[in-house]
């Protein structure tokens, strides 16, 4: 099979084609973002995965443990962010070990884009990696389809997050709480999962601070008021 | 098939060199892997299902490589019907007697509502002990008797002419040759065997 080129340079700039996921492919539509905050770092998503029009899963947990508490949020194909952040998941895990001391979120961020980088062609993986250290304390990275690296306040990705730019530029704030954190990341999914038809169902949180990581849950049928933390 | 007889394969040898009874995140594993590096071009869609010393579980893995972890999963053309039957009936805590009328009646939506799906039922009970197939749990699609035969009476078809051949006719067209009697030669490529 002749791979497509991915990019090309017409007379009137760069085209790139975004529908060159194989036919059939699982996707993740998705509404995903990671924040800074007072102490540390918040990841959201949305919880919908779809291989055309059918939600092939209504609970999906596109927020991925790499390391105690490095965490990312997955879009693009299913398969191939699961492949990178299985591999990423591998080589902390022998960083962890070896240097007998817990990898920085930037390191881990440099793998993750490495392997975006160095696959673009092959790959369809938009990854945003927020974690938490001991040395930069929580930190947020993004890393889009073209493998390129930012560190930014806050990061926000998938399909639903066009909807969402002026809600979070509007209403980000430097130094949140964790409850003005999290008050921040449910509002924004809520209304990315209200527009954007290719995300929805529950919204995962997970809090990145000195204390580790701790899951939220927020339920479409409590008007996703609860239960965080508790059991549904 | 291939793949599921080669992921077997593989599993067991691993089983072996680890002295452990085998997990079913790892057959998980090793079939996202393998079919990850095929992008997609082995059309495989499997539910993985077992028991192992860490509990129950149950996966789906695509072609192209994903997986999900679910407490129900269906697959196939007709995975639309069955999963509207889990969503509408399932339940946490169910007896295996449910559990195993639920999946048959789950499977039969698609025998009757998915043009791809059909004939019979087979249901597999897997638990920490044994594992239990009916093959053919229920058959809602049995044969009726034809109303009518329709095989045509002795001698309905005319004999035109009727000639016999011998072999002595045929034996011109073909040619004998003599090969060396198996088992007394080639003795350079005898295995190696443990004494």
């Amino acid at each position: 099979m002749i791979m497509q080129q991915t990019g090309m340079l017409g007379e009137d700039g760069i085209h790139i084609d975004m529908n060159h996921l194989k036919s059939g492919e699982v996707n993740l539509g998705t509404s995903i973002m990671a924040i800074n905050f007072k102490d540390g770092v918040i990841l959201g998503a949305d919880s919908r995965t779809t291989t055309g029009a059918y939600i092939a899963n209504r609970v999906t947990d596109k927020l991925t443990q790499v390391h105690d508490t490095i965490w990312c949020c997955r879009s693009g194909s299913a398969a191939d962010t699961q492949a990178v952040a299985d591999i990423v998941q591998y080589h902390l895990g022998m960083y962890g070990i070896t240097n007998d001391e817990p990898p920085t979120t930037q390191t881990a961020a440099a793998l993750f884009q490495e392997l975006c980088y160095d696959n673009k062609d092959s790959l369809s993986a938009g990854i945003i990696i927020a974690g938490w250290d001991q040395r930069h304390g929580g930190q947020v990275y993004s890393i889009p389809l073209g493998g390129s690296l930012h560190r930014q306040a806050y990061a926000i990705g998938g399909s639903g997050s066009t909807y969402i730019y002026g809600y979070c530029d509007a209403n980000w704030q430097e130094g949140m709480t964790e409850e003005e954190g999290i008050k921040f990341v449910k509002g924004a999914l809520q209304e990315a999962i209200k527009w954007d038809g290719s995300s929805g169902g529950v919204i995962r949180m997970v809090v990145l601070t000195a204390k580790g990581a701790i899951r939220h849950l927020y339920l479409p049928d409590r008007n996703y008021e609860g239960p965080g933390t508790g059991k549904p | 098939m291939f793949t599921t007889a080669l992921i077997s394969s593989n599993l067991e040898l691993h089983a072996l060199s680890t002295g452990r009874k085998p997990r079913v995140v790892t057959v998980m594993t090793m079939l996202k892997q393998h079919l990850f590096r095929y992008q997609g071009h082995i059309g495989a869609y499997l539910v993985v299902a077992g028991c192992d010393p860490t509990g129950a579980h149950l996966f789906t893995v695509h072609a192209h490589g994903s997986t999900d972890k679910l407490p129900y999963v269906t697959m196939g053309s007709g995975s639309l019907a069955a999963m509207s039957v889990f969503e509408t009936q399932w339940t946490r805590d169910m007896s295996r007697e449910q559990a195993v009328k639920l999946c048959a009646e789950a499977i039969q939506a698609g025998i009757f509502n998915d043009l791809g799906s059909g004939s019979n039922v087979d249901v597999c009970v897997i638990t920490a002990e044994k594992t239990t197939l009916m093959r053919n749990y229920i058959t809602p699609n049995v044969r009726e008797r034809k109303m009518r035969d329709y095989k045509f009476k002795r001698g309905t078809t005319a004999i035109l002419d009727e000639r016999v051949v011998r072999r002595e006719a045929i034996e011109k067209y073909v040619t004998v040759e003599e090969v060396a009697e198996t088992g007394t030669t080639a003795v350079g490529e005898r295995m190696d065997v443990d004494q």
